[in-house]
């Protein structure tokens, strides 16, 4: 697998009881139990493969918050933009912007695509459009996010759309509650409920399909934990757009692959 | 050592669990200097309880500097500053 880039299904340490992927640090029995990193020392496993040296000389005297977003943050943003498809001069509407929409929306203007960014937090509308983006507040459309993205792509929709919500979306008030009461079961009840009957927040995914022009790509990078599929088959098949998800690819690879990291490759 | 554990729902604290150590030979164990919180983290905090037990240490975005090595690790060693990628492979 990780010949292939496919690092997160490893074959090694795959979670096969839980038919998951492979183990993550500090991420429950779902990903192997691993013991995670807010602790003053870690155990690392697999450390013949897995971590990556921060170069002494170059890195001399530059402090770690330089490099703390590699881990996860700035490689799982990257991916997004590679798994978003944007074509040459194409535009690409970003939801939420959160760390994750943030970074995204700089790594695709750094590779100079027209970037829409999307939230509801004028904080964090104020950080994209300090850094250069278009930005729509959500709050001003009165739910309708994807008219005011096709009033600005010329009727026709984004090219591309990054996801960078999740199962937390505002405004999926059935879910909110399916959560709280699949919070309130037992363990085991409450794991049955979780993977089989879905209580994810849909309503990230229904605007990302619904503001994507047609043949486009939605780079979907939020995390999911439930059952349901964001789209019907008709949907999907008479707008022929691209959806393109799940989990990291290769943190190790973006990592050292991403010229806006400052960790050369090294092996 | 001092870690962050997952007590219950909305509920983590910092507890003092046994200093981690070297178990198989292709293991390290690394000092952490930095560490981030992640919006993945709250998915535990709130839904994702289900899944794990009192006094699991939590955490994916670390780095540090490597305390010790097992003898398979040989691209870093003692004193080396690294991040740890938050996938374990």
């Amino acid at each position: 697998m990780c010949r292939q880039g496919l690092q997160t299904q490893c074959e090694t340490t795959q979670v096969r009881d839980r038919n998951m992927g492979a183990s993550l640090l500090g991420f429950t029995k779902l990903y192997g139990e691993v013991p995670g990193g807010q602790a003053e020392f870690l155990r690392v496993l697999q450390a013949q493969y897995g971590p990556i040296k921060v170069p002494e000389e170059e890195a001399e005297g530059i402090p770690d918050e330089r490099f703390v977003y590699l881990p996860d943050v700035l490689p799982t943003s990257w991916q997004a933009v590679e798994y978003a498809g944007i074509p040459d001069g194409g535009s690409v509407a970003i939801f939420s912007l959160g760390p994750i929409g943030q970074m995204s929306s700089r790594i695709a203007r750094h590779k100079g695509h027209r970037v829409i960014a999307v939230d509801l937090v004028p904080e964090r509308l104020e950080m994209a459009r300090r850094h250069g983006m278009e930005v729509v507040d959500a709050r001003d459309h009165d739910g309708n996010v994807p008219d005011a993205i096709r009033e600005m792509t010329d009727g026709s929709g984004s090219d591309s759309v990054i996801e960078a919500v999740g199962m937390d979306a505002h405004g999926s008030p059935g879910a909110k509650i399916a959560q709280t009461v699949t919070g309130l079961l037992s363990d085991s009840s409450a794991q049955s409920v979780m993977g089989k009957a879905g209580v994810d927040r849909m309503d990230a995914p229904y605007v990302a399909i619904d503001t994507v022009r047609r043949g486009g790509t939605i780079s979907l990078i939020g995390v999911y934990g439930g059952w349901p599929t964001p789209s019907s088959y008709l949907r999907s098949w008479t707008s022929r757009y691209n959806f393109v998800w799940g989990r990291q690819r290769s943190s190790t690879g973006w990592t050292t692959s991403c010229p806006c990291s400052p960790i050369r490759p090294t092996r | 050592m001092n870690a962050v554990a997952w007590h219950g729902k909305r509920d983590v604290r910092v507890d003092n669990v046994p200093d981690p150590t070297v178990w198989e030979p292709n293991e390290a164990v690394v000092r952490i200097t930095t560490t981030a919180i992640c919006g993945s983290d709250l998915h535990l905090y709130e839904v994702l309880g289900m899944y794990t037990d009192e006094g699991y240490v939590l955490g994916h975005e670390p780095m540090g500097v490597v305390e010790e090595v097992g003898p398979e690790v040989t691209h870093v060693r003692p004193g080396d500053r690294v991040v740890i990628p938050f996938n374990v492979f």
